[in-house]
């Protein structure tokens, strides 16, 4: 008779499956929120400490205020109508993960360059952690040289690894 | 027994961890591989090896994969982390450093029929070059607006 046993759900076992539902609401609510561009309200779904942790060029903000100061309304005011759709969304216990694309319209300067008035996409990868109704931590990555990229900018200067997918550079071979 | 969708992500990145150079176990070989701006869109397994794998392996050395979280959601799982290694090779036009730097990514994978079939990934590049000393942002980068973290803080992906 087989008795193999191997520990079993080693990388979810702390996480409480309980509260997926809870946590789904939540951000699903939250990002209606985001697309009805709420600013001052939109602490209806992330806790006052929340930690919203980003990616080069995006920064780490500390707390719902910087959250409102140093991306909502920098965002804003750089991007009009932009509508956020997720592509794929999952739920495990208090955890979600999204990705998708925000489309929006290049109002204001954007990092120097002055608006354009072009329908761009800005693409984004996000992690969530809801306890207790409210979003406590946002992992998230926003890809800022794609936007300078359909705005007429390479931030990579020619170095993108794209030229390997285009066939016109030619990888170099790995030593190990 | 059958594998959940993120036992076979797991073995994946175990496999890349050890660098095995075949890694049709894991992904179907016309897997698509979509990145964020400057890491490239990689259509197929043999694409993936030879315009990702292999150039990152030569760029990183000694890598080690420190993923903070995983999530499972039906045939799809998600998973945030950093790669330490040492630069060790050039680096989009920066001779190797021999500098230990993080790499912070997301990943997502979507499983059928027990290999990955799909893989949308952001790995940060600009995190890269900044550690290397080079701001793409031009100092205009939004970490400029944020106040400065307290000492010891280990908040940021980098």
């Amino acid at each position: 008779m087989n008795q193999n046993r191997p520990e079993q759900a080693i990388l979810s076992r702390n996480t409480d499956l309980s509260k997926t539902a809870e946590t789904k609401a939540v951000i699903e609510r939250m990002v209606d929120g985001l697309n009805d561009h709420r600013i001052e309200d939109i602490g209806e779904f992330f806790s006052e400490g929340f930690r919203w942790i980003g990616n080069a060029g995006c920064g780490t903000k500390k707390g719902l205020k910087e959250f409102q100061d140093n991306w909502q309304k920098p965002f804003q005011a750089a991007f009009s109508d932009k509508v956020c759709i997720d592509e794929a969304r999952l739920y495990m216990g208090e955890w979600a993960a999204a990705f998708g694309r925000q489309e929006a319209v290049h109002s204001g300067t954007f990092m120097g360059i002055k608006p354009t008035g072009k329908k761009i996409e800005i693409r984004y990868m996000d992690f969530w952690k809801v306890v207790n109704g409210k979003i406590i931590d946002n992992w998230v990555m926003v890809d800022f040289p794609h936007v300078a990229s359909q705005l007429g900018h390479d931030l990579f200067n020619g170095e993108g690894w794209e030229a390997y997918d285009r066939g016109e550079k030619n990888p170099p071979l790995p030593e190990n | 027994m059958t594998k959940t969708t993120l036992q076979i992500v797991k073995e994946m990145e175990q496999a890349l961890e050890r660098a095995e150079v075949d890694c049709s176990e894991y992904f179907h070989d016309d897997f698509d591989w979509i990145a964020n701006f400057g890491c490239g869109t990689k259509r197929g397994l043999d694409e993936f090896e030879r315009a990702w794998y292999k150039p990152f392996r030569d760029a990183f050395g000694d890598r080690h994969f420190a993923t903070e979280h995983y999530l499972e959601d039906g045939n799809w799982a998600a998973c945030f982390g950093h790669c330490e290694a040492t630069h060790h090779g050039d680096f989009m036009g920066i001779a190797p450093t021999g500098k230990r730097i993080k790499i912070p990514y997301i990943d997502f994978w979507r499983v059928e029929d027990g290999k990955i079939a799909e893989n949308r990934v952001s790995v940060d590049f600009p995190a890269i070059l900044a550690q290397l000393g080079q701001d793409i942002f031009n100092g205009k980068g939004w970490d400029q607006l944020d106040s400065k973290p307290p000492k010891n803080a280990s908040l940021s992906f980098a």
